[in-house]
């Protein structure tokens, strides 16, 4: 199918974010978890609007913990309630998790690179 | 611009380092130990090495004691022992003879969770008029609508909603709080700022909670001991 053109196109935001949980998940269980956070605190209608995808996925090291970052798109003007809703995220499957916020940007590009890069205040 | 994670749980040594460490790096600027009274004289050991150890120096430290009473009575007796003790007090609310005598209570410093167990938010016009003259803080923990859902999670929305309601009309403290007792349950400033939006508190309350009025409670905490009277306190000599 043809793409829309530009002025047709939904807007889009990227979140970066970390994921700390007991055992690694995997992409799936991720986005499940993801959904199921939006959902629970939104709703159907509101999180219908959210237009999310989880983009890319990193591992990082941490002490007695998984951690994980990794991008989402959802669309422009939703990034709060999304943000609120990653937040809320407490366990997956019996396996606790915290989801942590780095930032937020317009392109996959910048927030790659301002947000994904490991800091040095990291390393324990 | 200092945050202050005003509500860790402290447990043994190595746990509540990892909580300080996990804090420090989400970007709190302080946070404060609180620890059951039951446990208090068993853990404070703990709590003066977490104080001097070189890892948290730039991260400030106070320690609080949790009391859990039953009756008014007992309240008072625990915080008439724990006042001169530790740097903050918190009384477990739910018990609306507790809380009342918690707001009335110039030696309280905060009254945890007032909803707890309650199909009303614990507190009215007429507390919250009592915690505003008494100087006493409400703390609404945000562990309370992370850790649960649907129904549970809609019921504390309401009563956070409440409490807010009466706050800006008394103006007592209102401090927001994560209650972690594992690095699962810490949330960086920003995101609860950001999760504050959901009970309708604007971003400038969030901060203020986060920030300024824990300042303002740890300040009046180091100048307790000098306080003589109302409006009354001893200068060192000069």
């Amino acid at each position: 199918m043809k793409i829309l053109p530009p002025t047709l196109r939904v807007p889009r935001r990227y979140i970066a974010f970390e994921v700390i949980s007991e055992r690694e998940l995997s992409r799936e269980e991720l986005v499940s978890l993801i959904w199921d956070s939006c959902l629970k605190l939104h709703g159907e209608c509101e999180t219908s609007n959210f237009r999310l995808w989880l983009m890319k996925l990193w591992r990082f090291d941490f002490p007695d913990a998984v951690r994980m970052r990794g991008i989402l798109q959802c669309q422009r003007g939703y990034e709060r309630r999304v943000m609120m809703a990653l937040t809320c995220a407490h366990h997956y499957g019996g396996v606790r998790v915290a989801i942590h916020i780095l930032g937020l940007s317009g392109t996959i590009r910048s927030a790659t690179q301002k947000f994904i890069k490991p800091s040095k205040k990291d390393k324990y | 611009m200092k945050f202050f994670d005003f509500h860790i749980q402290g447990r043994d040594h190595d746990s509540s380092l990892r909580l300080l460490l996990e804090a420090s790096r989400l970007g709190y600027h302080g946070g404060v130990l609180v620890y059951p009274s039951e446990r208090y004289s068993d853990l404070k050991s703990d709590f003066e090495s977490l104080r001097e150890n070189p890892e948290l120096q730039d991260f400030e430290i106070a320690c609080g004691v949790m009391i859990r009473a039953s009756d008014p009575r007992d309240m008072r007796r625990s915080v008439n022992r724990f006042r001169k003790k530790a740097d903050v007090i918190y009384v477990s609310g739910g018990n609306l003879k507790v809380n009342r005598a918690a707001c009335e209570s110039r030696r309280v410093d905060i009254l945890s969770a007032p909803y707890t167990s309650r199909r009303d938010p614990g507190i009215n016009h007429v507390l919250s008029r009592e915690a505003a003259r008494n100087g006493v803080a409400i703390e609404l923990p945000l562990a309370d609508v992370i850790g649960s859902w649907l129904k549970v999670r809609a019921r504390v929305l309401e009563h956070f909603r409440e409490i807010l309601k009466l706050q800006r009309k008394f103006g007592f403290p209102l401090v927001l709080t994560s209650r972690a007792s594992t690095i699962y349950d810490l949330r960086a400033p920003r995101d609860i700022i950001n999760l504050a939006e959901c009970f309708g508190m604007k971003a400038q309350e969030a901060e203020k909670s986060l920030t300024s009025t824990p300042a303002s409670i740890l300040e009046d905490s180091g100048n307790r001991q000098l306080m003589i009277a109302d409006g009354v306190r001893l200068l060192p000599e000069s």
